[in-house]
């Protein structure tokens, strides 16, 4: 993952939106590709399996998200916090690996497999769109 | 990671678990300036006693960083009330904030000082997951078997 490590200014309420819009890219791109997969594919297991692994992988990507909001932020809404996309980076793939070893420990390794193969697949639309509206940051983080 | 912790769930105050980091944190700095003096009487040179004190106290930092983290994604918003967890959950939740910290913390700095860093992150951080195992073996076991169903619990 090559994620700009400029710092930028801005507060938790801030930093929510741009997140929240990341993790809205991942739900549409997840969307997209289980309607894709039903036209071309007509097994309706397949389907079905894609869509189940597609959802457990938003879960879990969803429950890293909130924690490293509060993570990064402390839960303080209005305090401006300096943060680069690097940090969120790395923060967003540790939580995911606590969220796999504490929430995920009776599942059975292919379904863990299926899982992060989802997490792989949606992980680089996430930061896409972190990164887009990090750029789209001044340093003291007015144009959000 | 290997699992050598309990995954009993049990009921945890913010307070206990700010107390054991503490005292952890207090135990680690203690060690550290044990060994340290023990590199002086050794007549190690002082530049080397010198890099020892300089990555120890950033290492220091990035736990007391680490703890204060997890102490953050556990309680946040619900300062008074107990919350449901493992030493083996609240052990990897700390592990990885201390990664985490160190990874953002210390890049930029020369390999060689992120090894040394790195190194008493991992010392210290064993300190921290001692005080943790302590904390929850000292609580006693509240929860219902059915309760302690492991596997997908609420947050997620």
């Amino acid at each position: 993952m090559d994620l700009s490590k400029e710092k930028k200014e801005l507060t938790m309420k801030q930093f929510h939106e741009i997140a929240d819009l990341a993790l809205d890219r991942v739900t549409q791109v997840c969307n997209e590709r289980t309607n894709d997969l039903k036209e071309r594919c007509h097994d309706a297991g397949v389907h079905s399996a894609y869509v189940d692994s597609c959802n457990d992988a938003l879960t879990i990507l969803t429950a890293a998200h909130l924690r490293t909001i509060i993570m990064l932020f402390g839960g303080l809404f209005d305090q401006p916090t300096s943060v680069s996309a690097f940090e969120v980076g790395v923060a967003l793939n540790k939580l995911i690996e606590y969220v796999f070893e504490t929430q995920l420990l009776n599942t059975s390794t292919a379904t863990k497999l299926s899982y992060q193969r989802r997490l792989e697949e949606f992980l680089p639309e996430y930061f896409k769109v972190i990164t887009e509206k990090f750029e789209n940051l001044g340093m003291d983080g007015i144009g959000v | 990671m290997e699992n050598t912790l309990s995954e009993e769930y049990k009921r945890v105050t913010l307070k206990q678990l700010s107390d054991t980091f503490m005292r952890s944190l207090l135990k680690a700095a203690q060690a550290r300036d044990t060994h340290k003096e023990e590199l002086a009487q050794k007549d190690f040179a002082a530049a080397t006693i010198g890099l020892y004190k300089k990555t120890t106290d950033i290492a220091l930092r990035i736990v007391k960083t680490a703890c204060d983290k997890t102490e953050l994604i556990f309680f946040s918003g619900a300062q008074g009330a107990p919350m449901e967890l493992s030493a083996y959950e609240t052990s990897v939740a700390f592990t990885k904030m201390a990664e985490y910290v160190a990874e953002v913390g210390t890049h930029g700095s020369r390999s060689k000082t992120q090894q040394l860093i790195q190194c008493s992150v991992k010392d210290f951080s064993e300190e921290v997951i001692k005080g943790i195992a302590e904390l929850f073996e000292g609580i006693p076991a509240e929860l219902t078997p059915e309760e302690n169903t492991p596997g997908l619990r609420g947050s997620l």
